[in-house]
């Protein structure tokens, strides 16, 4: 339920305020910005489609009204078909809660006296959706409205026609955000001789060789255990990632403190707030990624560090997670996330959640972190007590949909009882 | 001087912390953890060699186990047990029960408010404890509580169990005490005689469309409501059941002659909605809202509903529903289109056709109905036969009745 507060009013003394004076020029997509520079095609089974994600403000240039505010951002898609069927696009593989034209037109207007959308502002947006019905020879061109992402936007299309389903998943970065994983130079994380590739005994000893635990700055103390292994290009641990609903993280600026903040006082989500840096190989995360839940309060972190060696070609990434369930106050930070003790549980969370998101090929354990008991746990940087069996999981990632149950359990060792 | 004002500042924080501290005494004493009753209501399911029994604890029933209100938290636990007895060890998915469900100790420590610190450490064990486990041995029985996101009426969820090479899913549809659906209070039963319904074949079906109302009604019957835009073919445990996997929520009876959204009530045969289910979307407060009414007729020994689904927008906060209430999005053709889609994903769509109602209303010339929403639509209804067990999203079959709509 959420109460009547300040923000709300000034919201509607600011709106009214906008209202009496804007008058938004009608634009159409082809003015509005190079969005299309971002596009992505793809091809199959004769059907072309093109995806392009507009930003805030090209949004704001195409429909006139700031939709991004309203949680709706809308995917511009070109469907060609030169196969011999009429085919359907189907908005609800892009996004189960989609939003119609109109009920997008109306959102930024409710709480303008009338409550509604004037007759061209509909027409501007049922205009410019997408007629989903495509007929063979035909290209129909358009936007769906959906649920905004910033940073990376990982969707699928579906098509369907007599006999055919077609999905195309496409990953469109949106301009806008200061993602962490954007400024890493990969290239220099390592010289091109330092990598090892290691068979699955080496792998095994290498893993359980691996520091227990994050560090500090100065690589002293022990943090949160380092309960991950990933395995995967870095293409595919984010589309993975980005498949499973995990959202990533922006870097510290004045800009993402002070979203950061607003979001602590009110509680509400901001998805991509940064996370503080915990260290291995003497550097913090290289990438993390974070799962909103109700509040900013209750969310799950993952960091990632790129490891120097390689199996079976593919890098291998020593990682942590932990589920944030509260805040609590520190000496060390004034503020910080209590973390669920129970990491082994966590662990096993993203395990299921990346099956059933069909981004994970295979999994197995391997031992490296250090046991800790219910009854004697152990403390991270900012206090807070953890247990845990000390066991990692390993997972091997994938941008290809595997059905969860053809996900398969490599025998190395299994925790006793989890 | 400075140093005098961070003395009067520690003093005050000292004494904010006394409060604080004061506060926070309350014991943690609930009763003994009894599941005895859970368990003899449990429902009981087996695909040899394994057996899942569920039940779900009412508010009340939540609040004598753990002590603490859950429900008044958005928290409803769900008792499982689960029994294996093969030869390969199985592990159950937490997530195929809800896939944000809350961890024990999450729970505990988001309700740990005014409780002393033996209390609260009292409360994590009991709800550690009383987590299920993942691993079912061969031969082991494992019982205990998964803590998910409260929903509304009957509880619909999956148990997946995970071996080896093999996957067991169970599907559960249970009650909960303390809830009544709008649709239980009705006897089905007793509204049609025999006599009053007829039974069709799909062709007679089809021949039939042009007599089913076109618009509902008012409460004096007449036909000034919204667009009568979807058909649904199945037994009502089908639809419900299909409803329910595919994320709608049952509602109360209405106790009055307005809908939630504060707007009279839609009529149909004359009387109210049968049964009126709601989607809530994720990341705001519109809803799609589905009415259906229990037509006097069966398709192949199936029941036949008229139903119509429309979505509510517009309700982002309580003030702005206070000056403008509900805002019916008058692209009630959208309404329809999410509705097919949305069972079609949830894999409970067997068949659907396309009717032509013949009554058109452009974008451009609107309609009104009763209640003044105004809406366009293209005039045609979707028929849907929907599925209580889950149906491939491959499998489903369009039957080809009229032209698909806009075109």
């Amino acid at each position: 339920m959420k109460q009547v507060n300040l923000k709300s009013i000034a919201l509607v003394a600011s709106l009214l305020l906008l209202n009496a004076c804007a008058s938004a020029p009608p634009v159409t997509p082809d003015n509005a910005g190079d969005y299309f520079a971002r596009a992505r095609t793809q091809v199959e089974d004769g059907i072309s489609v093109t995806a392009a994600v507009p930003d805030r403000k090209e949004t704001k240039a195409v429909f006139g009204s700031d939709l991004y505010k309203r949680g709706v951002q809308p995917v511009w898609l070109e469907i060609t078909n030169s196969s011999d069927r009429k085919v359907t696009v189907l908005p609800a593989g892009l996004d189960p809660g989609y939003f119609s034209p109109t009920e997008a037109a109306n959102l930024d207007l409710k709480l303008v006296p009338g409550g509604k959308a004037t007759p061209s502002m509909d027409a501007r947006f049922v205009g410019q959706s997408l007629d989903t019905g495509v007929d063979p020879g035909e290209t129909r061109k358009g936007f769906i409205f959906s649920a905004l992402d910033e940073g990376t936007k990982g969707f699928n299309v579906d098509i369907i026609g007599e006999g055919l389903l077609s999905t195309f998943t496409f990953f469109i970065q949106v301009p806008g955000l200061h993602i962490d994983h954007y400024s890493v130079d990969w290239s220099k994380l390592y010289a091109k001789d330092e990598f090892q590739d290691l068979d699955a005994d080496a792998l095994k000893a290498y893993l359980a060789a691996q520091t227990c635990c994050t560090t500090d700055k100065t690589a002293e103390g022990d943090g949160d255990p380092v309960n991950l292994v990933v395995i995967g290009a870095p293409r595919e641990v984010y589309a993975a990632f980005i498949r499973a609903g995990w959202d990533e993280s922006e870097t510290i600026t004045t800009g993402t403190t002070w979203k950061t903040v607003q979001s602590f006082v009110g509680g509400g989500e901001y998805r991509y707030s940064p996370v503080s840096g915990l260290y291995v190989f003497g550097r913090p995360q290289d990438v993390a990624f974070q799962k909103a839940r109700d509040n900013i309060h209750e969310r799950n972190h993952l960091r990632l560090w790129m490891s120097p060696v390689t199996f079976e070609g593919l890098p291998v990434w020593m990682g942590q997670i932990s589920r944030d369930i509260g805040v609590h106050f520190t000496k060390k930070t004034i503020t910080t996330h209590k973390i669920d003790p129970d990491t082994d549980e966590t662990r096993e969370f993203l395990l299921e959640d990346l099956a059933y998101s069909q981004a994970l090929a295979k999994f197995a354990y391997v031992e490296g972190a250090i046991p800790a008991p219910i009854d004697e746990p152990r403390g991270n940087f900012t206090g807070d007590p953890y247990f845990t069996d000390g066991y990692r999981l390993v997972m091997w990632v994938t941008s290809t949909p595997v059905d969860t149950n053809d996900v398969v359990f490599i025998d190395w060792i299994t925790p006793p009882d989890l | 001087m400075k140093q005098g004002k961070y003395h009067k500042l520690d003093a005050a924080l000292i004494a904010v912390l006394i409060l604080l501290t004061a506060c926070s005494v309350a014991p943690y004493k609930p009763a003994p953890l009894n599941v005895d009753a859970l368990r003899q209501r449990a429902e009981v399911q087996s695909f040899e060699p394994l057996t899942v029994k569920a039940a779900v604890p009412s508010a009340e029933e939540s609040k004598v186990l753990f002590g603490v209100p859950l429900y008044d938290n958005g928290v409803q636990p769900v008792w499982l047990e689960i029994t294996n007895g093969g030869d390969e060890n199985v592990r159950f998915a937490l997530v195929s029960v809800d896939p944000d469900y809350f961890s024990p100790l999450e729970v505990s420590y988001t309700l740990r408010k005014g409780f002393s610190k033996e209390a609260r450490a009292a409360m994590d064990k009991r709800f550690h404890n009383s987590g299920i486990t993942r691993f079912v041995e061969s031969g082991e029985t494992v019982s205990g509580f998964v803590f998910t996101h409260l929903s509304p009426g009957t509880k619909s969820f999956n148990v997946d169990l995970f071996g080896v090479e093999t996957m067991q899913n169970f599907a559960f549809f249970i009650q909960v005490p303390g809830f009544k659906p709008d649709h239980a209070e009705i006897d089905f039963k007793q509204l049609y005689t025999r006599d009053e319904t007829r039974e069709l074949t799909t062709e007679e079906f089809r021949d039939s469309m042009g007599e089913l109302s076109i618009y509902t009604a008012n409460k004096d019957a007449e036909p000034s409501g919204l667009p009568v835009n979807v058909v649904i073919v199945g037994n009502g445990i089908d639809v419900l059941r299909a409803l329910l996997r595919a994320g709608w929520y049952e509602s109360i009876a209405a106790s009055s002659d307005k809908t939630g959204s504060g707007q009279e009530t839609y009529y149909l045969y004359g009387r109210k909605p049968d049964a009126v289910f709601r989607f809530q979307r994720k990341n705001s407060v519109d809803r799609n809202e589905l009415r259906v009414w229990l037509a006097p007729m069966r398709v192949d020994g199936e029941m036949v509903w008229l139903g119509q689904v429309t979505n509510f927008v517009g309700q982002r906060s309580y003030i702005e529903q206070v000056f403008y209430g509900a805002h019916l999005d008058p692209d009630v053709d959208d309404a329809r289109s999410f509705l097919l889609q949305n069972i079609w994903y949830a894999q409970g769509l067997q068949s659907f056709a396309w009717s032509n109602a013949g009554k058109s209303i452009p974008f451009d010339q609107p309609g009104t109905d009763f209640n003044g929403n105004p809406f366009f639509t293209d005039g045609f209804r979707t028929v849907l036969w929907f599925s209580g067990a889950p149906y491939s999203l491959l499998d489903t079959t369009p039957l080809n009745w009229d032209e698909v709509p806009g075109q």
